[in-house]
């Protein structure tokens, strides 16, 4: 039995793996990239990154700057490899090619179905510099979304390699929860 | 009919803990209702009062979504995985 995540105190990420998705945020600067966070909570609340697993960005292709859709299937698939072992998928990670490294309310509305799950964000502010990233967690006990603070860890087990996204086959339909399927999103507007 | 259902790790707050429920039926609908009789705050999460599934909630048979086959009403056999999955996307 793996226990119900607590609200997350803090967390870090290897620096190599911090590397690889700023590589990757700055490999796609027009659209939103996103990705499984893989790593081991500790009893304290805090969250310890150990991998960083990129999946295609489902959206349309559209909409891709300003929204992100992540494959439920990828997550299975994860979850599928992770058994047996004490990872999980701790959180997920997106950019935002133009602004600020912030929960949106769209954001907001899709971290209502993820408590206590880490949510990393890379900011693309104009000027093109390195993307800011920052760490949030909505605890639904008051149902507040709270920055979670870069935590240094002295247990962090070292980063592992994964392969890359096999990506999603050409035509294969896409899975609900596009941002198209929202006909009004509890009434918060799109940002 | 004994179908595993497994729950992410978001959700096991709801579940005591649990990421794997044993569920019993044989339709989907069946089996959470089975595993929602002692989880009745996963289930409340996963279907609407009128009992459909919740907009951004996947439930997936042995990595099909049901969206794709017969919602609720696809079949299981023994010895399937059901997948809960709410959906993972933002802005």
């Amino acid at each position: 039995m793996i226990p119900a995540p607590p609200p997350i105190t803090g967390w870090t990420w290897p620096e190599e793996v911090g590397r690889a998705v700023l590589r990757e945020v700055r490999a796609v600067p027009t659209e939103e990239a996103c990705g499984l966070l893989v790593g081991v909570r500790r009893e304290d609340g805090g969250v310890v990154v150990t991998s960083a697993v990129p999946a295609e960005n489902v959206e349309s292709p559209g909409r891709r700057r300003r929204r992100f859709l992540i494959d439920p299937l990828r997550l299975l698939e994860v979850e599928k490899s992770l058994r047996g072992g004490n990872e999980e998928v701790v959180g997920f990670y997106h950019s935002h090619p133009d602004g600020e490294p912030l929960p949106s309310e769209v954001d907001r509305t899709f971290m209502e179905l993820w408590p206590n799950t880490l949510w990393v964000i890379a900011g693309i502010t104009e000027g093109g510099e390195l993307p800011q990233i920052r760490g949030w967690s909505l605890d639904p006990d008051p149902g507040e979304v709270n920055e979670v603070p870069v935590a240094p860890s002295e247990s962090a087990p070292a980063a592992r390699a994964r392969p890359p996204h096999p990506g999603v086959p050409r035509g294969a339909r896409r899975p609900h929860g596009a941002w198209t399927d929202i006909e009004s999103p509890r009434g918060k507007k799109e940002d | 009919m004994s179908v595993k259902v497994r729950v992410p790790s978001a959700l096991r707050k709801l579940t005591q803990g649990r990421s794997e429920l044993e569920g019993k039926g044989g339709t989907v609908r069946e089996v959470l209702d089975h595993v929602g009789r002692d989880n009745p705050e996963l289930l409340a999460r996963i279907t609407e009062d009128g009992g459909e599934i919740r907009q951004f909630l996947n439930v997936f048979v042995n990595g099909t979504d049901i969206r794709y086959e017969k919602d609720l009403d696809t079949p299981v056999a023994e010895g399937d995985e059901v997948s809960i999955v709410p959906s993972i996307a933002g802005g």
